[in-house]
């Protein structure tokens, strides 16, 4: 019974959601107004649950580690608080803990980047021209495909020098490809929607058809 | 000399007052007036005892044009004008009107002086029009030329009548502060039909800035064909035909070819997962949510069903609120294949706020994260965590782990899991499941040693594809990509009859434009 009742939301809400095909309308709205309602509502229910209750629930039971462990950033959240209200006298107290968030945050963001991302992509447009001949041929490709691409972005340097009408060359063909690159998400993109649509019109055809029997 | 006789008459007056006044009153004006500093006129000049040395010769004799006027020597046309006595009314109020005793009068207090000097400089540009009358000048000689109006905007115009009431007002009080000789009104300056035009425009302009609103015509009403649109009977076009394949299947048996259907890494992340067995564990990332269920759903039962058949020890995290519920479901997955709880073949750890920061604390304190499971309760002291025999505990760090799996639905959860846990562990093997919009972003990643990866609907079909052993999923495979490419092939098509469409109601729009 309650998985009928399950699904007989999913259904309403889905032919709601499927209405745009018309034109906007208030079923639409509704439904859009109530996928954001619920998705902060959520939120809200996981850190009650999962953050907050475990937090207080600990640092009750005593023990300066668990002090320091919860405590702290316990007094950190509480410091947020002044915000809610319009004055603004203590409202200064919320920059602490945000402070720490953004400057903490941006660190690790970009230790990260510099560690995990930029290095291992620079080293990977630079393979050794080892292996089969497909491969030599692909690393050759790759290399001269990303200073194409890079060549896009060069803005600069005078064209009417030789330097210049070769760099617009290769800045043209860097934008070819960097198209066809569009062209693949795209497609990717396109393949993912197509994915939903049809599967919820499965679901939708697969719940008529039970109700009619 | 009329000056003189002026002097005469105040003199005569003078004497007819009373001798109470007398007493007060200087002897002559020209005694009570100071001395002039330098001489003004040619009288000072009649005598050669008062000329500066200048002006006589070597015997100390006045030189003959000492005396003359300065222009005396020029031709005509170059001397200046007549002098004239001064004729404004204030000039003759003051020559009319005798000195009082206690004003006495002094020539450099003389009105007559300023007079003649305006009179004589008008002379001379008098003099100058006639002369250059026929000569034609050049433009920086010429006389100015009045500017023409320029035009004012509403806003302008509004400010220009509030500074033409207020300078009203001023003049106004000014005059009455003042009283002066009122002056006969200016001639009014001519002004041409545009001038006249322009001005009246300006006028209407300062009292009605913003022109009524002119009521719209009415659109014409619009066809039928015209509410409806071309896209949107495109999108139900394909509405419709999806529904329909949808609903009779065998309309697809054609698009379901004999060759199974493939993705890059499906075979490799299935090789990755065939040597795992229960003695394994491995770390789950639910980093997904709801809108990517279509894709993901697929790939979650492909393979992570394969692990839960193999029994392979599992840790469930998540720093998405919609993975963690989505995590709870898996649960009740894990359940119904008889995973024992409490930390003994599976630890779900639940939400772990921060994102990043949760990330990189599960890179740096593994042990410590397993202290707080989804309801705070210590999960490394179970068998999963460490040793029931010595009680040494199996997972200290991420290295410990046989592989880590991320269901991610964006490219900065697939950044995000490389760079905080990836770059900690580089030996354990990663496995990203992803939409297959995402695939191609992430690319550079998935280039990597030891990163597996599977994409979209296409991914999960063909991951069933190398699991599956019986013809009953074989068939719904099948069925299953049947389905998919058509939605696809419709949609070009559809894409295809759009732009052609639009083609041809542009040129049949230019076709009747031109003349």
């Amino acid at each position: 019974m309650t998985q009928a009742i399950i699904d007989l939301i999913a259904v309403i809400l889905t032919i709601m959601v499927l209405s745009r095909i018309v034109g906007d309308n208030p079923l639409f709205r509704v439904a859009q107004y109530l996928f954001v309602g619920v998705s902060l509502g959520l939120a809200f229910v996981v850190s009650y649950h999962q953050v907050l209750r475990p937090a207080v629930s600990s640092l009750t039971s005593g023990g300066a580690n668990n002090f320091s462990l919860y405590g702290v950033p316990l007094l950190l959240g509480l410091l947020l608080l002044p915000r809610i209200t319009r004055r603004q006298e203590y409202s200064w107290l919320a920059n602490i803990p945000l402070a720490l968030i953004f400057g903490v945050g941006s660190a690790l963001a970009v230790g990260g980047a510099i560690a995990g991302t930029l290095l291992p992509q620079i080293l990977d447009t630079a393979r050794p021209l080892n292996g089969d001949p497909a491969q030599i041929i692909g690393v050759i490709v790759l290399a001269l495909g990303t200073v194409l691409t890079l060549s896009t972005f060069y803005y600069t340097i005078p064209q009417d020098s030789p330097t210049g009408r070769l760099v617009a060359i290769s800045a043209l063909i860097g934008h070819w490809l960097l198209m066809i690159a569009f062209g693949f998400f795209f497609a990717s993109a396109l393949q993912t929607y197509l994915s939903a649509l049809t599967e919820r019109l499965s679901f939708l055809l697969q719940w008529f058809q039970g109700f009619a029997r | 000399m009329w000056l003189r006789s002026d002097t005469a008459a105040a003199t005569d007056d003078a004497n007819q007052l009373p001798d109470w006044l007398r007493t007060s009153q200087p002897t002559s004006p020209a005694a009570a007036a100071p001395p002039p500093t330098e001489p003004s006129g040619p009288a000072a000049t009649g005598t050669g005892e008062e000329l500066p040395p200048w002006l006589r010769d070597e015997a100390g004799q006045p030189l003959p044009t000492a005396g003359a006027p300065g222009d005396v020597h020029l031709p005509e046309w170059l001397r200046g004008a007549v002098t004239e006595p001064p004729t404004s009314p204030v000039s003759e109020q003051r020559r009319h009107r005798p000195p009082t005793p206690a004003e006495p009068v002094s020539p450099a207090q003389l009105d007559w002086f300023g007079d003649a000097e305006t009179t004589e400089t008008q002379g001379r540009s008098a003099g100058e029009s006639e002369f250059f009358g026929g000569a034609e000048l050049p433009a920086w000689l010429r006389k100015a030329e009045s500017e023409p109006a320029a035009e004012i905007n509403p806003a302008d115009a509004r400010s220009l009548d509030w500074l033409t009431r207020l300078g009203a007002i001023e003049e106004e009080s000014m005059s009455a502060a003042t009283p002066t000789p009122r002056l006969p009104p200016r001639a009014q300056p001519t002004r041409s039909a545009a001038q006249r035009e322009a001005l009246t425009l300006l006028e209407r302009l300062a009292a009605e800035p913003f022109p009524q609103a002119t009521p719209e015509p009415a659109p014409a009403p619009a066809s039928l064909w015209q509410r409806i649109g071309l896209e949107r009977l495109l999108y139900l076009l394909l509405l419709v035909i999806l529904l329909v394949a949808l609903a009779v299947p065998a309309l697809t048996d054609n698009l379901q070819l004999e060759t199974p259907p493939e993705a890059p890494g499906a075979s490799d992340l299935a090789a990755q997962i065939n040597r795992l067995s229960e003695n394994d564990v491995v770390m789950i990332g639910y980093e997904w949510d709801a809108r990517r269920i279509s894709e993901l759903r697929p790939l979650k039962e492909a393979v992570l069903d394969q692990l839960i058949q193999k029994k392979v020890k599992l840790v469930l995290v998540s720093t998405d609120p919609q993975g963690t519920l989505l995590l709870f479901d898996l649960r009740d997955d894990l359940v119904r294949a008889n995973y024992r709880t409490h930390g003994e073949d599976y630890i779900l750890l639940g939400y772990k706020p921060g994102g990043e920061l949760a990330l990189r604390s599960l890179a740096q304190d593994f042990q410590g994260m397993l202290r707080s499971d989804f309801q705070g309760n210590d999960a490394s002291e179970g068998s999963l965590a460490s040793d029931v025999q010595t009680g040494q505990p199996r997972l200290t760090s991420l290295n410990d782990l046989s592989m880590i799996l991320v269901l991610a639905d964006d490219s900065a959860d697939v950044q995000s899991w490389m760079e905080q846990v990836h770059r900690s562990a580089p030996q354990v093997p990663l496995g990203f499941l992803l939409p297959a919009e995402t695939a191609p972003i992430v690319q550079p990643y998935l280039k990597q040693q030891l990163i597996y990866h599977l994409a979209g609907k296409q991914g999960a079909l063909a991951y069933q594809q190398l699991r599956s052993t019986d013809a009953a999923s074989a068939a719904l495979i099948a069925r299953d990509v049947g389905q998919q490419r058509l939605s696809i092939l419709i949609f070009i098509g559809l894409f295809v009859l759009g732009a052609i469409a639009v083609g041809v109601a542009q040129a049949t729009t230019r076709r009747r434009a031109a003349p």
